[in-house]
């Protein structure tokens, strides 16, 4: 994957990604307002609330989905949400083209996919 | 021309979920599948606090104080709420590992340790990761074939690889996990001082009455104190204590499965990493921390080419159950990723052709 995408790109889209991953789960003021709160209300809050992980959360995927239309799908890569994945690995997928012809149509190209084990998509703990 | 609505039953993901859990209210309540007890522990709160409303509480709100019973439900709706909040969350169920992954990593596997003979079990497989300079050693699960994150274990009971595993409780029908731990130690909290509190009243009530009619008298009248009392006798020792052992993790910032299995004591051991050494700030940090949402998406739709048996799309959602042959793989450098230094990156088998738009129409 290394010809497909330069070093540097790829890690600072993981750097970011982790950086996310850090906001979400950040233990300080806020987060213990919004859990204390929760408790006060039996949790019943959560119920038309969202939390902050959440917030956080429909962040990256938006970051995800830009990245891949910028950066990643002209590399013929496309990057899948580590949430898809349990949170486990953040997923590759590599388009390779197999017609002769050059294009990528929807019959003839096939994907396969490189998944980095652990802690890629998990943030830092 | 005439036209046809055709009404087709949409098929949510919770339906084809591996591991052994139920559900309820399509997908959205989880619970493990033996719910004998559960509904045990439902049955003795509510019978001793209708018990205590009904009868107790009347005598006392008049000869001492409307708050009493106010409080007595106050805790009641808490501990009622916490309980069903623990039974019926998911508790942090890591979803299996796609047929690509698996079987990538399982050649893997079977290149290293070469073939295990049948019926032996196979030795276990561990990889290091470095992570903010501690090396963390990640097990693979053999059944839901993923290596598990640290503090993850799986549970026999539910068949399911669960994040931060404290222990599956019976009482509440469903494993303990990172996203259900806070609920679990409210309500063995809110239990606890529940039955203190009708225990203790209980206790006020018979002595007050007994003052005016005499002992045998008072509980001829409410025969039900005397249940009442041998509830919360019994149920004092062990929720008592419980909690308190709780107290003891939260305060630690441990889980009852590494308590038991002594992960963090001992000489040689690493002293736990996940605790702040500060009592508040892990207490803070268990039950008031971030939540992580389910990762399980229970309510998603699967789409319609699973059940009209078209050929196998590359899109996540239907991947994991549709048959995937396993092809040549490559290793790729561990370069690619800055967190962790000592990985090598897998590359699983190549997917069938198949453009996503193609699952994203079934969808809609």
């Amino acid at each position: 994957m290394a010809t497909e995408i330069e070093r540097q790109l790829f890690e600072e889209t993981v750097k970011t990604l982790n950086g996310f991953y850090a906001e979400a789960e950040k233990i300080g003021g806020s987060s213990y307002l919004e859990g204390c709160l929760a408790c006060a209300t039996a949790y019943f809050i959560f119920l038309c609330m969202e939390t902050h992980y959440e917030k956080v959360l429909k962040k990256i995927s938006r970051y995800i989905q830009e990245q891949n239309e910028k950066i990643f799908a002209p590399r013929g890569l496309l990057l899948t949400d580590p949430v898809e994945r349990g949170m486990r690995v953040i997923e590759i997928s590599i388009y390779e083209d197999r017609c002769s012809s050059g294009s990528s149509s929807s019959g003839s190209s096939s994907g396969s996919g490189s998944s980095s084990g652990g802690g890629g998509g998990a943030g830092a703990r | 021309m005439s036209v046809m609505v055709v009404r087709k039953k949409v098929t949510r993901k919770w339906e084809k979920l591996p591991g052994r859990n139920t559900f309820c209210c399509d997908g959205r309540v989880m619970m493990a599948r033996q719910k004998g007890i559960f509904y045990l522990t439902l049955f003795l709160i509510l019978g001793t606090c209708t018990l205590f409303f009904a009868f107790e509480c009347r005598y006392l709100a008049v000869q001492l104080s409307p708050a009493i019973p106010v409080f007595a439900a106050t805790l009641f709706l808490f501990s009622m709420a916490t309980l069903l909040r623990t039974s019926f969350s998911d508790p942090g169920v890591i979803p299996r590992a796609l047929p690509d992954e698996a079987a990538f990593i399982e050649m893997e596997i079977e290149a290293t340790n070469g073939a295990v003979p049948q019926g032996q079990r196979p030795p276990p497989r561990i990889k290091n990761f470095q992570i903010n300079n501690q090396i963390v050693k990640l097990k693979y699960c053999y059944t839901c074939k993923i290596f598990r994150p640290p503090r993850a274990s799986h549970c026999s009971i539910c068949d399911n690889c669960v994040e931060r595993f404290d222990h599956h409780c019976p009482w509440v029908g469903n494993c303990v996990g990172k996203r259900n731990y806070r609920y679990f130690y409210l309500f063995i909290l809110s239990l606890s001082l529940l039955t203190i509190y009708v225990f203790a009243f209980n206790i006020v009530y018979v002595a007050l009455k007994s003052l005016k009619i005499g002992f045998l008298e008072t509980l001829k009248e409410t025969p039900g104190t005397v249940l009442e009392v041998l509830i919360c006798f019994f149920t004092l020792w062990s929720v008592v204590g419980l909690t308190g052992f709780h107290t003891f993790l939260v305060a630690l910032n441990q889980t009852t499965n590494e308590d038991i299995k002594g992960s963090w004591t001992g000489k040689n051991r690493v002293q736990n990493p996940y605790s702040h050494g500060n009592i508040v700030k892990n207490c803070c940090e268990v039950l008031c921390g971030p939540l992580p949402p389910s990762v399980l998406d229970r309510r998603g739709i699967l789409p319609l080419e699973e059940s009209e048996g078209r050929p196998p799309s590359t899109q996540e959602t239907s991947s994991s159950l549709l048959p995937q042959s396993p092809a040549p793989t490559e290793h790729l450098n561990s370069n690619e990723m800055p967190e962790d230094s000592s990985t090598p990156e897998e590359m699983p088998p190549p997917e069938p052709p198949e453009p996503p738009q193609e699952a994203a129409e079934a969808e809609k």
